[in-house]
């Protein structure tokens, strides 16, 4: 018990030291100083035009999309589902291509809440197919595998109205495709906490039937949990904050499946108070550390954040197959 | 009391009826009959998973009708088995025994920790609390099954199968595990089993589903071992 809540100041800890370090270092560029903090103009602007949004972001799409697979591992019952494996992800990218496609007069604060809506719309649409697809699977891998058709077949329609737009349209989608964690700014920062927090604060109600739901459906019923309504909030609150990050960043992968993996794994505990605040924090960090290494690699590769999350996570969901001996 | 009337208990076609069935406090009923004669689904219509024509009351309160919440606090079930989890403590695992008396967040009061202390050490599971769930052998794992039932403190507990994955000396433990809690705190116990001999054993009642009249047997006197397998098997030849 005390080494558990030790870890979970450490983890604060390093996040928060993370945050300062992101914030405080210059990141190497061409004849730049590593630490460019000075009180020139310039290195000001850029401090708050580029660096406070996007360790806000890279904080904050690490604890939504977390967040999000901790929700669904619990819910489905599979410890390797995940907004992006399961196909969610692709469902929100499909309907923001509609909308990034179909309409150029969108701008300003209409543009960010319609696209934020249309992600959650597409995540939720494709959430909800997922799990009535699950309720007739019961194993593990038959489900990822059916998840990731569902996310191939999006990618083709969203890979269909790309060939039939423009090629602006184009060049911007596939910019977005690719993720990133420097296409926030200042302004819409506001409207992204907004979402962020009713998400979060939505989530705290469920957590007591989360843990309950561990035993089984019928187990969790039996102790007065209502399951067939706890799923339904489940899947609105994963489409709401995977489709915010979606939104922003683009699709991110990997995160919401390995985090509460690491998380379950380290803390050993099965109580969702713990569970979701590491969850949360972690996502944060391994956001950030990427963001990090995006800017610290950026002279030499462009790294998109889908291809570094990728990179990192694929070996260690292998890791993590190989790992589990039972009912795989 | 528990009482059933007029339950047809159905799935594709009538499996037995219950005309009307008594179960008091302090009893240790066995359920006995066939694979598939419908031992489960009785058990599915009293917890409500399954909804059967009939009634079933627990004194005035109508088992049937009422919320899951309102259930939970009258009805516990045991599983034939619990696999375990790597991240569930036992000490988690039995908390959750609490969950109809906890508050919209689910914390654990004082008095809900003393009751999983008391009942951990009544079970003997005291030395285990901090194992995970996944580690206990499947002896420790169906005690602490039935520990959580008790923490969920219900006057009536269901049980399906609880022995099937036990050893012999498993199955004896918890059969008068049973007994004692059906007695000494008052319960009624309903247990679905193919175990005839520890039933006739260690149980107080039997009930037996007689698949050639489709109807639940409820009897209070010891039958022969012999009698009973009759009843519940007419086909097999002695």
């Amino acid at each position: 018990m005390r080494s558990r809540s030790r870890n979970i100041k450490f983890a604060v800890l390093v996040l928060v030291l993370l945050i300062l370090i992101t914030i405080a270092l210059g990141y190497p560029h061409g004849s730049d100083q590593w630490f460019a903090f000075a009180h020139s103009t310039q290195s000001w602007e850029l401090f708050t035009l580029f660096r406070i949004p996007e360790v806000f972001i890279a904080v904050i799409a690490g604890m939504a999309l977390s967040i999000s697979g901790l929700l669904l591992q619990t819910t489905l019952n599979n410890p390797l589902a995940g907004p992006s494996i399961l196909g969610i992800t692709s469902g929100s990218q499909l309907l923001v291509a509609l909308l990034l496609l179909g309409s150029e007069f969108l701008s300003g604060w209409i543009f960010d809440v319609s696209v934020t809506v249309a992600a959650a719309l597409g995540a939720v649409l494709f959430g909800l197919l997922m799990f009535a697809l699950a309720a007739r699977l019961r194993s593990t891998v038959s489900l990822l595998l059916v998840g990731m058709m569902l996310g191939t077949f999006a990618s083709a329609i969203t890979g269909l109205l790309i060939s039939k737009a423009d090629g602006s349209a184009v060049k911007s989608f596939t910019m977005w495709s690719f993720g990133s964690l420097q296409q926030v700014n200042l302004d819409q920062i506001g409207w992204i906490t907004l979402v962020f927090l009713v998400g979060v604060l939505a989530v705290l109600p469920l957590v007591k039937g989360l843990n309950a739901l561990q035993l089984g459906e019928q187990q969790a019923s039996l102790l007065g949990v209502r399951v067939s309504r706890l799923r339904i909030f489940v899947i609105l609150i994963v489409s709401v904050l995977t489709g915010l990050v979606t939104a922003y960043c683009g699709p991110i992968a990997f995160i919401g499946l390995i985090i509460p993996n690491l998380v379950r794994m380290y803390l050993r505990t099965s109580d969702h108070w713990y569970l979701l605040f590491t969850s949360a924090i972690l996502g944060a960090i391994v956001l950030l550390f990427c963001s990090l290494l995006i800017r610290i690699l950026e002279p030499w590769v462009v790294l998109p954040v889908n291809s570094l999350t990728s990179l990192l996570g694929a070996p260690v969901v292998v890791l993590l197959l190989f790992n589990r001996k039972t009912h795989a | 009391m528990l009482e059933l009337r007029e339950v047809i208990v159905k799935r594709r076609e009538v499996l037995f009826q219950v005309p009307k069935l008594q179960l008091v406090p302090g009893n240790f009923v066995a359920l006995i009959g066939a694979n598939g004669s419908g031992k489960s689904t009785l058990l599915k219509f009293l917890t409500g998973d399954l909804k059967l024509s009939g009634s079933a009351h627990w004194s005035t309160q109508d088992l049937v009708g009422m919320t899951s919440e309102d259930r939970a606090k009258l009805i516990a079930k045991v599983d034939n088995s619990f696999p375990g989890l790597d991240h569930m403590s036992t000490r988690e695992y039995l908390s959750l025994g609490r969950f109809p008396y906890t508050g919209a967040f689910g914390f654990l009061s004082d008095s809900d920790l003393q009751v999983v202390e008391t009942c951990a050490k009544d079970f003997h599971l005291t030395h285990l609390l901090d194992q995970p769930t996944s580690q206990l052998s499947d002896g420790e794992r169906q005690r602490a099954s039935i520990a959580r039932a008790m923490i969920q403190e219900t006057p009536i507990i269901l049980l399906d199968e609880p022995t099937s994955f036990l050893d012999y000396p498993g199955k004896l433990r918890v059969m008068s595990m049973l007994k004692e809690v059906a007695q000494k705190k008052q319960k009624v116990v309903v247990m679905a089993t193919h175990d005839l001999d520890l039933a006739l054993d260690h149980c107080t009642s039997w009930m037996v589903i007689e698949p050639e009249d489709r109807m639940l047997t409820h009897l209070t006197d010891a039958p022969s071992k012999e009698s009973l397998i009759a009843q519940a098997f007419p086909q097999i030849e002695l």
